[in-house]
């Protein structure tokens, strides 16, 4: 099982529950995916964002439960066929051994240069990261404070990367995606103006800093302005698809948003407003006043003395008007992240044609939101039991 | 049976909690038997030695104040059945995350460690032994209803992995029983069949047919309502179609496409591509009007003035995609949603669940879903269904009781019970159906009689508990008693502990399945032993796994902010408060911390999931 996202976790649960062993490869240091940093969009009730979700696919995954978490193992590449792949792992160096840190905290307390701490505080695994560059021993120094400070001996100081070889009968691929690269739309000004930042900056700032994020971010923001589509529906982009979460996502950001913050007024510019994913009927029957909703997507964002402008033609009216904002949120869409372990993938990225005994689960083949990730999981442990039955 | 008492094992995390928490006055906490200071539980060397040592002490029972980690969670699981101690006869105490790391001042966190203490030894002296286990046989064949391509695709992975489906020709009459063993009642043209299955999956039929056009005709169809995906997909189809294939003149007039869907955007451009004409209605703007067979529709398009186009068909996209399943949902005992579409929405039952075990609704019975997610879903139901109705024997014990002597037959609990798992017939008791049974604990709570105990908080436990935890050395100040729902506010709490935001060592955590869990005697009990608040965070209304949590919640306050009331205790101090298990900001709000204390909070996320290259 390749990644341990919502996708992945779900489908090595669903086949460990069958009684098959399970060995789960994921190259970021704990599990979750991206989806184990997003924010709660709920607004006076739930609004079926799917985070509760994803945590709970997270959280009920226990040692000993048939499964073999890897995390820092990256897979390489795949040979081999149906009953005798043969699969390379690359092991990324932690600085902590995983299976004796229990996260007490006593190392971050001591280190001078804050480089090892936990992964976030609903980390699973939760053991701590050294984070090497930041180590004052890659400037030569000789420190050993948080080793010697660990009373498990967990830290490993010169811990290196290394491979591995591991045989499987058959393979998942949940390698997932990558959110669109929003600097690359020059003139939307992402990277380069302060105050325009991406439906996930949003997510995980949310997430990370609570309501106050937006404060901290820019004070006194009281403009917000959601530009949809962005590196989705769009072939001159490369990108012909719709993303199918960034409508639902900002559209549950800004619900929440104008609950939370009084005097915040946000602005939606799309072409057509996806809205048919869980609980957004709902949230679109009662949209709150302060949500506005615009037909037309803006070409370009200024920075002007009196905030972002961004001039739009708007559909409703035929007009080309401009509006000035204090805080401009892109959505980005679902990209794939490139051939994943050296399989075969589409024109666009997402995996397709695999070979017999591999079998691909969540975004990794197109879009998908966190309750259809998790279904992909289901779908995906069901066809690799097939394939082991025809094995057997 | 308590002849050799309950054993203490307080597990210090390699020395760091030492600083936070007099370790030797919590050991030495009256009561128990004995007691052993261990430095580290989760790993194998800790795990052996308190396994060695609970063998010596020949306890009956077993404390551990450690932390909550898995790994902790497992090592008691593991040294209690080592040293032969029942495991309803354990309990673990959260001493790191919900103690030591949260509170600032170390005499108070020790006095309230000692009260989480005694708490829990209380406990395990009113714990009950689980129900035996019952026994369901389930034969492998799965009820699939519908006739789409969901249920065609849910039906043969069924078959591949092993079950039966059982495709039916008839309306679905009646639906009883509990997973792995349901039985359904179906009426046909040749009268009524029975079938005993172990799951149900019910799809919608198939995608509505092309409508009646002749070559060459001018056509419009017209999408008026939200942008369902299975909208889009059946009339683009159809509109490419008559435009590509057989000469007709094609309109399509929309306000918003809905393109949610795999394909449904290369559809859209195909269409563009292939001489269908798009038309975006603005509110307002669009007439229709018959004249001699023919249709008329105006179309006042901004920037463009007046378009006015002759049809001779019209078709209404909308329509033939509403296929409401109310009734089937009734029949299945699922709550229909919004639009008639079943289940009600739950953020934690998607994408293919249902409230009740066993019961899976999927495609144009769920929502308005294409072709491609119907057979997603089919397939994603047909690998869920598996686990409960796959060929074998399923050993359950049931996660709540009802005590016959007791029982009124009054039948609240079968009214209120979220999962359809209470039951009775003509003449027999009431009773509780193990696999259906999620011990939310709803039933009893509402059970007039107290006739109804949920095995792992039986009332007794859950009271003896809380009044441990009331009383107890001082903790500086009047607790406020936390209820925390097991799927929110619990890791919320744990969160909060990771993060070393420190509150009140006042407040006092008292951790249920789910808010339905408590009735107003819960709430006004502590406030009558000195408690200054009461809390119970919980799910929102649609993240209640349990559906009805909040909601009863809201009710249990109002009875138990009037009962205080007439007891002369304040009826302010009780509140219900919604968040999700990632929000702690919001528990930190409730709890009167503020989370925002700059980078700590996962000042590492931005590696979490930086999906760096190799
Ligand atoms: C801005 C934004 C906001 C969103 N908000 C929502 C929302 O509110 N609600 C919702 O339902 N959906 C939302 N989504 C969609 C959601 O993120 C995805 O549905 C979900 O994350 C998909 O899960 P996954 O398991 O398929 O992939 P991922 O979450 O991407 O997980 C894949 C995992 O595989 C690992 N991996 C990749 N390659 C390898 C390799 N070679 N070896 C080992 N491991 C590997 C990765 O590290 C990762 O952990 C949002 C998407 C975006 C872009
Ligand atoms: S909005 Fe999302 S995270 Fe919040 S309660 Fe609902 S499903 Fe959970
Ligand atoms: S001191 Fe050791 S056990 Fe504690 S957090 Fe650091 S690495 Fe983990
Ligand atoms: S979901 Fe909305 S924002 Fe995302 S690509 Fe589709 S239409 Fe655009
Ligand atoms: S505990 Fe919950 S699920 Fe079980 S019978 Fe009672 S109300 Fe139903």
């Amino acid at each position: 099982m390749v990644g341990a996202g919502p996708a992945g976790l779900t489908a090595a649960q669903a086949l460990a529950a069958r009684g098959i062993p399970v060995l789960l490869a994921e190259q970021g240091p704990v599990v979750g995916g991206w989806a184990a940093c997003y924010a709660c969009k709920a607004a006076t009730d739930c609004n079926l964002c799917g985070v509760c979700l994803s945590a709970r696919v997270s959280r009920t995954m226990q040692p000993g439960a048939g499964v073999t978490l890897k995390v820092d193992a990256h897979v390489l590449g795949i040979e081999g066929g149906p009953g005798s792949f043969a699969v390379r792992l690359a092991h990324r160096p932690r600085g902590v051994d995983v299976s004796r840190c229990t996260g007490c905290g006593r190392c971050a307390e001591l280190c001078p240069v804050a480089a090892i701490a936990q992964p976030h505080p609903q980390a699973l695994p939760m053991a701590y990261l050294l984070d090497q560059e930041a180590c004052l021993r890659a400037r030569g120094e000789e420190c050993v404070i948080c080793r010697e400070a660990c009373p498990f001996g967990a830290v490993l100081l010169d811990d290196t990367p290394s491979e591995e070889l591991v045989q499987a009968d058959v393979v998942v691929l949940a390698t997932g995606f990558e959110p669109y690269p929003a600097a690359r739309k020059g003139q939307l000004g992402y990277g380069r103006l302060p105050g325009v930042i991406t439906t996930m900056d949003l997510e995980r700032g949310l997430w990370q800093h609570g309501p106050e994020y937006l404060s901290r971010l820019l004070p006194g923001s009281r403009r917000v302005a959601f530009v949809h589509c962005v590196g989705s529906r769009d072939l001159a982009a490369g990108r012909g698809w719709c993303s199918q979460v960034c409508c639902p996502t900002a559209l549950r950001l800004a619900g929440r948003m104008v609950r939370e913050l009084p005097g915040l007024e946000a602005t939606l510019f799309f072409i057509d407003l996806q809205r048919c994913a869980p609980g957004i009927a709902r949230l679109f029957d009662d949209l709150p006043p302060e949500i506005h909703l615009v037909r037309g997507i803006p070409g370009d964002v200024l920075s002007e003395p009196g905030g972002l402008l961004l001039t739009f033609e708007d559909v409703a009216t035929a007009t080309r008007r401009q509006e000035l904002f204090d805080l401009v949120v892109l959505a980005v869409g679902m990209d794939s992240p490139g051939a994943a372990a050296g399989m075969p993938a589409a024109a666009e990225g997402f995996l397709c044609d695999l070979p017999a005994g591999v079998v691909a689960a969540g975004a990794c083949g197109g879009p998908v939101s966190i309750p259809e990730a998790v279904g992909e999981g289901l779908r995906a442990a069901g066809a690799a039991l097939r394939v082991l039955e025809s094995l057997s | 049976m308590n002849g050799y008492g309950t054993a203490l094992a307080v597990c210090t995390c390699g020395g760091t909690l030492c600083g936070r928490l007099d370790v030797e006055r919590i050991v030495a906490a009256p009561g128990f038997a004995s007691a052993l200071v261990i430095h580290d539980l989760c790993l194998p060397a800790g795990s052996a030695r308190v396994a060695s040592w609970l063998r010596e002490t020949a306890a009956d029972s077993l404390v551990v104040a450690a932390c909550g980690v898995p790994a902790a969670v497992q090592a008691v699981v593991e040294v209690s059945r080592a040293a032969g101690v029942a495991e309803h006869r354990t309990s673990l105490v959260d001493l790191r995350e919900g103690c030591a790391w949260v509170h600032t001042q170390a005499d108070q966190a020790t006095a309230k460690a000692l009260r989480m203490v005694a708490s829990a030894a209380a406990g395990v002296r009113e714990s009950t032994p689980p129900v035996p286990d019952v026994e369901v046989r389930p034969s492998g064949r799965v009820l699939v209803v519908g006739t789409g391509p969901g249920s065609l695709a849910a039906a043969a992975r069924l078959k591949d992995l092993g079950c039966e489906a059982v495709l039916i020709s008839g309306t679905l009459e009646r639906f009883e029983g509990q997973a792995g063993e349901f039985k359904a009642r179906i009426r046909t043209d040749q009268g009524v069949e029975c079938h005993a299955v172990g799951a149900v999956i019910a799809a919608g039929d198939a995608p509505a047919r092309m409508p009646a056009v002749q070559a060459g005709q001018r056509v419009a169809f017209l999408l008026e309502g939200d942008p369902w995906p299975s909208v889009t997909e059946s009339t683009l189809s159809a509109a490419l179609h008559l435009a590509r294939d057989c000469g007709c003149r094609v309109l399509v007039l929309f306000r918003d496409m809905g393109v949610a869907g795999r394909g449904l955007e290369e559809l859209y451009r195909e269409a563009r591509g292939s001489g269908v004409t798009f038309v975006r209605m603005e509110e307002g703007s669009l007439r229709i009007v018959e004249a001699g067979g023919e249709w008329v529709v105006t179309l006042e398009v901004p920037g463009l003035g007046s378009v006015t186009e002759t049809v001779d068909v019209l078709v209404s996209g909308a329509t033939d995609a509403l296929q409401g399943t109310r009734g089937l949902a009734e029949v299945l005992g699922v709550a229909p949603r919004k639009g008639g579409w079943a289940p009600r929405e739950r953020a934690l039952l998607e994408p293919v669940a249902t409230e009740r075990n066993g019961v899976f609704l999927i495609g144009s019975a769920r929502g308005p879903y294409t072709t491609d997610q119907a057979v997603r879903q089919g397939e994603a139901a047909a690998m869920a269904a598996l686990s409960v109705a796959a060929p074998g024997v399923i050993a359950v014990s049931a996660r709540a009781s009802v005590d016959v002597e007791r029982c009124a037959f009054c039948l609240t609990c079968l009214r209120v019970c979220p999962h359809q798992a209470v039951t009775t017939a003509l003449g027999q008791t009431m009773r509780v159906l193990p696999a259906a049974c999620q011990g939310c604990g709803v039933c009893a709570a509402a059970c007039p009689a107290g006739a109804i105990q949920i095995t792992e908080s039986p009332n007794r436990r859950l009271l003896a508990e809380m009044d441990a935890l009331m009383n107890g050395p001082p903790l500086g100040g009047r607790p406020t008693v936390v209820f925390a729902c097991a799927n929110s506010a619990v890791p919320a709490l744990q969160a909060l502990g990771r993060l070393r935001l420190s509150y009140p060592a006042q407040v006092l955590v008292v951790p249920v399945p789910c808010l339905g869990r408590l009735e107003a005697v819960h709430c006004v009990r502590p406030l009558a032993a000195g408690a200054r608040r009461v809390l119970l965070c919980g799910c929102y209304d649609r993240s209640c796994e349990h559906l009805v949590g909040p909601a009863t919640a809201r009710r249990v306050v109002e009875r138990a902010s009037a009962l205080a009331g007439t007891l002369g205790l304040d009826p302010g101090a009780i509140h219900v408060a919604s968040l999700a298990p990632v929000d702690w900001h919001k528990l930190g709000q409730i709890l009167g911390v503020s989370c925002d204390d700059g980078d700590r909070n996962g000042g590492e996320a931005s590696k979490v999931t930086a999906h760096a290259t190799a």
